[in-house]
């Protein structure tokens, strides 16, 4: 009788050992990803913003050096100009079909990805690929577009980081509370 | 501060799920010393590790700013 009551007690502390163990690891399995973890800063706007900055940028940066190859600029710059056509005019069509009513400031066209120059305006962009067809692409004009684009791209990747610094300066500081609690669990061999 | 509120402190710190922060608080009083004691411990360096690593992105960015103002 009283083993039994003994091996029922070993059980469920056993059971009991097990689901805090098994609450951790799905915990841990969820937190230590680290894409999980970049999804996680993701979700905030202005790094989400900073992050698709620095993929223009790059993207921007590779097209501007092969636009000082002559042959390569004019295609570049045309299929860019053409993608930008296409984001626009599926936002238009967009903005058309959207009642009044509904109509929100902040709707964007999926599309809106495919231009790698959203700042610049399409008419400056239609300019500037009118100067590199009559240059015959001697003219590095997609380079130029870039640039402006990086102007206003700069400062969005810059203000990501400032947030990611934010954030990680919040990890950072353990509250004297927390820090009582961690100090009671210490002599389990902690590392750092 | 007894290990049992210690660790409430702990689940209430770390970056849980509600659902999970829920279930870990609710669990709390069945839970046996040996799995506070285990729990706590394992709380405690992810807590520590992460304003480790946190820190560390602290500098880095710091740094970056450092040099683009430089």
């Amino acid at each position: 009788m009283e083993g039994n009551r003994e091996r029922g007690m070993m059980e469920s502390a056993d059971m009991s050992l097990r689901e805090s163990i098994k609450a951790y690891d799905s915990f841990r399995a969820e937190y230590d990803d680290l894409a999980r973890r970049a999804e996680t800063y993701l979700n905030d706007p202005t790094i989400s913003e900073g992050a698709k900055a620095t993929l223009r940028t790059s993207l921007n940066a590779a097209l501007a050096c092969g636009d000082l190859f002559v042959g390569f600029g004019l295609p570049s710059t045309l299929s860019a100009t053409v993608l930008k056509g296409v984001s626009k005019a599926d936002k238009i069509l967009k903005w058309m079909r959207v009642p009044l009513r509904e109509k929100k400031e902040g709707d964007t066209s999926k599309l809106q990805v495919l231009d790698l120059t959203p700042d610049v305006k399409l008419r400056t962009s239609l300019g500037f690929q009118l100067l590199e067809i009559c240059s015959a692409g001697f003219l590095p004009m997609r380079s130029l577009e870039g640039l402006m684009q990086m102007k206003h791209d700069i400062p969005r990747v810059w203000r990501a980081y400032k947030r990611i610094r934010e954030i990680a300066a919040a990890k950072a500081t353990i509250s004297p509370e927390v820090q009582n609690a961690i100090d009671v669990f210490s002599s389990n061999e902690i590392t750092v | 501060m007894n290990p049992r509120d210690a660790l409430k402190v702990l689940i209430e710190a770390v970056d849980l799920e509600p659902e999970q922060r829920k279930a870990l608080i609710a669990g709390l009083p069945e839970m046996d010393d040996a799995a506070v004691m285990e729990l706590g411990a394992e709380l405690a360096k992810y807590r520590t590790n992460q304003a480790h690593v946190a820190q560390r992105a602290v500098s880095a960015i710091d740094e970056l700013m450092a040099a683009e103002q430089a």
